[in-house]
């Protein structure tokens, strides 16, 4: 009884989790969609406009997007793996060819940066709509 | 043409110092909400991390003017 007991408790458990990475994978490629999806309006609204108005900002202001084929030392590497953290974003910026940046500038390292900050604060939204889906914080 | 005209609104309009409150309002909004549960918590986080964006700003734009005052 009480092994059946416990093998429905893990079951339930196992299936909360997937839940919540499904929301936050769904998060990490729509900025502040799973706040929608767990129905938090305010906090999907606040997140997605300035997540996705940081990286929009980026590309006005010339920020160049790291292409993988360009990799080559720690610095570019790591530039690529907070582009990547943006999701969507980025994906959508690789298939329209945008995102060449002007190195030439300051406002393009500016740029540049916009678009990694958008990229590491998309991940922070992501982990923590999944904390908000396993309950462990409101 | 929206991308030419954003890339032109942000050339002419913005001097660094806008740059950094456009950027402090970003990052201050996505910290409040992810790292505080309360909304009256939320705002004075969130309050607190642009002031602070800010005032770290000021001071070191402050310290670089010393070291290279041209």
């Amino acid at each position: 009884m009480s092994t059946r007991t416990d093998a429905a408790v893990l079951a339930a458990a196992a299936s909360a989790a997937r839940r919540a990475n499904l929301i936050a994978v769904l998060s990490w490629l729509a900025p502040g969609a799973g706040y929608f999806w767990l129905k938090k309006w305010t906090r999907g609204a606040l997140v997605s406009a300035a997540i996705i108005g940081m990286f929009l900002l980026g590309l006005g202001l010339q920020g160049q997007i790291y292409q993988f084929s360009q990799l080559g030392d720690l610095l570019s590497i790591l530039g690529w793996i907070g582009d990547v953290c943006g999701g969507g974003m980025y994906f959508l910026t690789q298939i329209l060819g945008a995102g060449a940046g002007n190195a030439y500038t300051v406002w393009g390292n500016y740029g540049t940066t916009f678009l990694i900050s958008a990229g590491l604060l998309n991940l922070l939204a992501a982990t923590d709509v999944r904390d908000i889906a396993l309950g462990r914080k409101k | 043409m929206a991308y030419a005209f954003l890339i032109w609104l942000i050339a002419l309009k913005f001097s660094h110092f806008t740059t950094v409150i456009l950027f402090a309002l970003c990052a201050s909004v996505v910290f409040a909400i992810t790292l505080r549960e309360e909304p009256r918590e939320q705002i004075k986080y969130g309050a607190f991390c642009f002031a602070s964006f800010l005032g770290a700003t000021i001071v070191v734009g402050w310290i670089m003017y010393f070291i290279n005052p041209r």
